[in-house]
This record gives structure tokens, sequence and C-alpha cells, in this order.
């Protein structure tokens, strides 16, 4: 026996492993009692996260709140629609993108909306003229809100149009998509958000 | 977090970009070192590609089967880049066994592709870390510690900087202690530095998939991850104490 620790040769190659089998199944198991200990105390209660959710305009956190004017004339806050399912898309009408999009969201809020889901189409500084012949020209059927200083954009680090959140009953973002959905794309996020619970 | 570089008038997404520049670097250095254990650095190349489309392509269907009637009314959807329509885990396994199905087509030796390619996957950990940081994704729990930083809304415990460093810690523990190449040490090492890492630091990031009542998933996956590896490790290892002196 070796005075120092042990080097075992593995066959045909030329460096020492110093490990045995036994060697390695020793610590198979001191990792398993560590890690399952570890496992256990590290573990969350998720009725503490959801207590101790904040606002941030991403997926996991709670949706910044805002108020804005509606295109007729209304305002609207978002947390007034707590306990209802959400969809807030940023858009403006020189976006080709927005456009490709928007006949998609029609369909599927006329889908949804009877089961209380919520579109906000959120318009990015422009003139109410111009918003009202885009809405004439697309159908649009929800309701429009007016960002004429962007602050909601800012609010939401909006970085291109169209952006979509997905905001669960409880006020909690689910999805968020930056660029243009295609049709089967915004079928199933809808469908998504609504088997949300 | 750096989520967009703008170049000039572009703007351009860090994330992707650092994972598609991770992804070349695994390959490329995965061929270089395949060459050094005698295999064609170009199998690397193929199996990066196979292991790619075929995750790409399951991934997608997978997807694209949790919603069907979105797909069956436009099918042509199944072909848009977006990267969120997919399943991820799916996406993983579908690459794993693709690129798993190549080395079996070409008679290559796991244990030799794995050991090949070892080296290059840390580089690849490391930029995964880097990419989910410049994004704020994997983010860490509330801290006051005085290296805390600003993301989401709080100070925030570093944790991808944190598997930046132990990427790095474990590409330097892999060449300071070396094993026989070819047989799969290489990677079973790394499987096991890359689960234990994941199995501790995942007590401090703030978005872990919970499941049975606040366990946190990837832990559980970690520590199965880790047990796989020291299973594969004990099976390469000698039995009894064969002492050379």
């Amino acid at each position: 026996m070796a005075e120092h620790s042990p080097h075992i040769s593995v066959e045909g190659a030329g460096i020492p492993q110093p490990w045995t089998r036994e060697r390695y199944y020793l610590f198979m198991v001191l990792v398993l009692i560590v890690g399952l200990s570890w496992i256990t105390a590290s573990r969350v209660s998720p009725a503490d996260r959801a207590a101790r959710l904040k606002e941030a305009p991403r997926a996991g956190f709670l949706a910044p709140d805002f108020e804005l004017p509606t295109l007729d004339g209304g305002t609207i806050r978002l947390s007034d629609l707590r306990g209802q399912r959400v969809v807030l898309n940023f858009w403006a009408t020189w976006c080709p993108p927005c456009k490709a999009e928007m006949p998609a969201l029609v369909r599927e809020y006329e889908r949804y909306k009877s089961q209380g889901l919520v579109v906000l189409a959120i318009n990015q500084a422009e003139e109410p003229q111009k918003v009202m012949a885009f809405q004439a020209q697309y159908g649009l059927t929800f309701p429009i809100l007016m960002d004429y200083r962007m602050d909601v954009a800012d609010l939401y680090r909006i970085r291109s149009l169209p952006t979509t959140f997905f905001i669960a009953p409880d006020g909690v973002i689910v999805d968020k998509v930056e660029g243009m959905m295609n049709d089967a794309t915004v079928q199933a996020r809808f469908q998504h958000l609504m088997e949300v619970r | 977090m750096l989520p967009i570089i703008s170049l000039g008038g572009l703007s351009l997404p860090t994330k992707p970009l650092l994972l598609l520049l991770g992804f070349y670097l695994v390959l490329w250095l995965g061929s270089k070192s395949a060459e050094s254990l005698g295999l064609d650095g170009d199998h690397v190349w193929n199996w990066g590609f196979i292991s790619a489309i075929g995750g790409i392509i399951l991934g997608r269907l997978a997807y694209a089967a949790r919603y069907p009637q979105a797909y069956l009314n436009s099918p042509l959807s199944l072909l848009s880049p977006r990267l969120g329509s997919f399943v991820p885990i799916v996406a993983l396994v579908g690459g794993l066994l693709a690129g798993y199905a190549y080395l079996r087509r070409q008679h290559i030796s796991l244990g030799v592709f794995v050991d090949a390619l070892a080296p290059g996957l840390t580089l690849g950990w490391a930029m995964y870390a880097l990419a989910n940081f410049m994004a704020g994704d994997v983010y860490g729990t509330p801290t006051s510690l005085p290296w805390g930083v600003e993301m989401w809304g709080e100070r925030r415990h570093p944790l991808q900087l944190y598997e930046l460093t132990a990427a790095l810690i474990t590409t330097v523990w892999l060449f300071t202690h070396p094993a026989p190449r070819g047989k799969g040490i290489w990677g079973l090492r790394l499987l096991f530095a890359y689960s234990v890492t994941h199995l501790f630091l995942e007590a401090w990031r703030g978005d872990s998939t919970l499941v049975f009542g606040g366990y946190r998933l990837e832990q559980i996956l970690a520590l199965l991850g880790a047990l796989i590896a020291l299973g594969g490790l004990a099976y390469l290892a000698p039995k009894g104490a064969r002492v050379t002196q």
C-alpha cells in the first residue's frame, strides 16, 4: 500500500485515475444525501413567492399599473381589470407588422370576450383622427388607448412594435411577445392565456 | 443588463447573438479537439447541425401539438422563425436524440465524442450564463449584499455571474485534473460539475419552476444529472484497489 493517496491505472491509458468504483459509489450516496437535504432546505412556498411579486414588464412579474385615455374619450386603469384576462398590444398605424396581426387580434378578441377577455390596443403617440381612420379600416372592436407621451411604452420598456403582453387574472404577466405574431401564434397565445388559472 | 446592442442604426438582441457565438465556439473547439483524438472534425460540425435541426423540428411540432387547431388553420406557421413557439424540453431532448442517431449511424464512439466536445462545452456554458446576464433571464433572488445587481426592480443576486464563474472554475478543474480521453470521463466530469453547480446555485434563483408544493424542478433534475454522471464514472473506474507504484 502506498504511503500517500494511491493511484490506480486505467487499462490502456497513460494517466492514472485516483478513484476506484467503490469510492464513486460512496460519493454517490454522499451526494444523494447532501443533495436531498439542500433541495429540501431551499424549497420556497409558492404563496410566499406570489406575495412578494414586484411590478416589472416581463413574464412572471406583476404587470405595471397605468391609466390612459381611450380613443372615445374615457379612461382605463389596468388595475381596475384585475380578475380578468388582459392582452396589451403596443402598436402604431405606420407599423406594417402591427397592421398584419390586427385581424387575428380582432378575431381572438371576438372569440373570447364573452369569457371576460379584454384586449387593450395602446397606440403610440399618434393623432386621434389617424387612429380613428385605422380603427374603421381594420374594424377594431376592442378599446384603443392613447399613449400620447409614450409614458406607458417607457414603463413597459417597449423596444419594438408591435409588442404584446398577456396578463392573467391575478395581474401577473404570463407571456410577452416582441414582434409580429402570425395567425397560429396569436391563436395559441390567446388559448394559453385562457387556460391560465 | 444589455438586452439590445445598437450598431449604427441596427438594434441586435444580445442573447441570441451570444448563444449563436457560443454554439459556434463549442463546435469549432470540439472539431479541433476531435482531431486530436483521431476523429474527423467534420463529424462535430455535422453533429451540431443535425442536433440543431432535429431540436427545432421536434420542439416546434410539440408546440403545434399543444395547439393543434391553431396550426391546422395556418400550417405555414410551422415554418415561423419565432423562438417562443417551441417546447424547449422537447427541443433539447429531440436535438440530443437526433445527434445520437448521427453518431450511431457514423459508428462514432459516444465516449470519444463527448470527451472531444467537453472542453468546448465549458466555454458554451460560460457564454450561456453571460447571455442570460445580458438579457436579465435566469435572475437571482433579492439581496442586500454589496455585490447585488439592480435587475427587474430590485437588487438581486447576480446568479448568472455566479454560474459564469462556476463554468470558468470547471474549465480550470478539467484541465488541471487530467483524465484519460476517449472513454467519456471528461464528458461525465463536465456533467457532474454542471449538475452540482445548478443543484447548489438554484437556491438563489428568482424564477425557478416550482413542483410538489415548492420544490425547485431544476434542482431535482440537477441531482439526477449528478448521480448519472457519478454512476457513469463509477462504471468506467477500475474495480477494487489496483495500486500502481
